[in-house]
């Protein structure tokens, strides 16, 4: 890392930005990489992607956005942001992602039936197909 | 005998843990605000598209039918996929129309499909009956039982169209915008004026590329490329195929915005770069762009992770 201030004296030394950008290079290419070999195994693809993002976009973060050489301000700024972000996202998840299962393959058409209906639904014509 | 003294020059604050630090400027404190702000926005967009995934019915997508197509009467239904028209695409549209019920439209959308023509929901002896014909009249098919998904795979064409290698390189398309970015305000700091220009210019430029490439995708998606039916109904995605559709437009069309308001910013900064607009001491525009930049950035490595790689 160059350590020499710039001519204002005062400010942060240069970060390693091309290192920064070959370990962004690298892990892209790794990540795409993991994405294909575990595509699929979801819970490994989705624990391996996360971290993967998460390390590239700590990179982009810390380095190019130079968080590294901020005052604890900015994390007063950003983490009360993150927090609600991610209150309003589990507030909202039980309304979509708990809801009533409508049907259960395994237990065969027969058994099925639309929830508060007494009529199964049409069924579907792929390709608008030809009537008749 | 004389005594001397010295005096230690006055050191630049540090704080506990040692590291340098910026100087805080209200216009870096306000684009923080600015991008605190955005932080929440994006987390809104990427948590709804968790939620709607995760609320997804486990048969909203599948091989032989359009989404969102209710499949409960339908699990014993096989689809016949082509996976080339062979020396007589008339025939087999024709074979399409005679013997597997399309109309005549509907056969044509199947064909413009292959190799991922798939001509779905018949039974085994009828779909058996099809692949038959459809042999006769020239083409490769093969016979594909239903296969149901809660949500379209990354590398299945019959249930996602995203094309994963050409947004991979996209990706080191923005992520080389980052670091001439970067390298422009190291620049500027060195009081190395052309060299800024220049690499504001290659921002520019690297980030009209990133644009460039994901109209051209939007294209394909919209217009040039024809699907199967597993993806859309009408051959074509668009926000109203499905609601991986409208997730996926409004999540990087949204990122688009941002990346074409950062290119303008960048432009303006680089014409202001050509006439002596920035110096040593005098660099703060550049530093606030480039912030804006690298948060655009940012945000991309987790929107291509999260809708195209997952």
């Amino acid at each position: 890392m160059n350590t020499t201030p710039n001519a204002a004296g005062h400010d942060f030394p240069h970060p390693p930005y091309i290192k920064v950008w070959a370990a962004l290079a690298l892990f892209t290419g790794i990540e795409y990489a993991y994405a294909y070999l575990a595509r699929d195994f979801f819970g490994m693809l989705v624990i391996g992607l996360l971290f993967w993002a998460a390390f590239k976009a700590g990179l982009v973060g810390w380095f190019f956005m130079h968080l590294k050489f901020e005052g604890s301000w900015v994390y007063l700024l950003i983490i009360p942001a993150c927090l609600l972000a991610t209150i309003l996202v589990i507030a909202l998840y039980p309304d979509q992602a708990y809801k009533p299962e409508e049907f259960e393959p395994d237990r065969g058409e027969q058994s099925w039936q639309a929830p508060g209906s007494s009529a199964l639904p049409l069924a579907a014509a792929p390709h608008g197909r030809a009537q008749g | 005998m004389t005594i001397t003294a010295t005096i230690a020059p006055a050191e630049e604050p540090r704080p506990r843990t040692g590291r340098p630090i910026t100087p805080v400027t209200p216009g870096k404190v306000a684009l923080w605000l600015f991008l605190a702000t955005e932080v929440m926005f994006f987390t809104g967009l990427i948590g709804s598209y968790i939620v709607f995934r995760a609320g997804s019915p486990r048969t909203g997508y599948s091989n032989a039918y359009s989404p969102a197509t209710p499949l409960e009467r339908l699990l014993d239904t096989e689809g016949v996929l082509i996976k080339s028209a062979g020396p007589n695409p008339a025939a087999v549209t024709e074979a399409l129309h005679a013997h597997a019920g399309l109309t005549e439209a509907a056969a044509e959308r199947v064909l413009e499909a292959v190799p991922h023509g798939m001509a779905g929901g018949f039974k085994k002896t009828r779909a058996e009956a099809v692949a038959a014909r459809l042999k006769a009249a020239g083409a490769e098919v093969e016979i594909q039982p239903l296969a149901i998904h809660k949500w379209p795979a990354p590398y299945d064409p019959l249930t996602n169209p995203l094309a994963i290698d050409l947004t991979a390189f996209n990706t080191f398309v923005l992520i080389c915008s980052s670091v001439t970015m970067a390298l422009a305000l190291q620049s500027i700091r060195d009081g190395k004026r052309l060299r800024c220009s220049l690499f504001l210019l290659a921002t520019v430029a690297i980030g009209s590329l990133f644009l460039s490439i994901q109209v051209y995708e939007y294209y394909q998606l919209m217009v040039g490329h024809h699907y199967p039916i597993g993806i859309s109904a009408t051959g074509h995605f668009r926000p109203g195929s499905s609601l991986f559709a409208s997730c996926f437009f409004t999540m990087t069309g949204f990122h688009g915005a941002h990346v074409t308001a950062g290119v303008i910013a960048l432009s303006l900064i680089f014409i202001r770069s050509l006439f002596r607009g920035f110096s040593a001491e005098n660099h703060a525009p550049v530093e606030l762009v480039g912030l804006y930049w690298h948060f655009v950035d940012l945000v991309w490595i987790i929107l291509f992770t999260i809708v195209y790689l997952m």
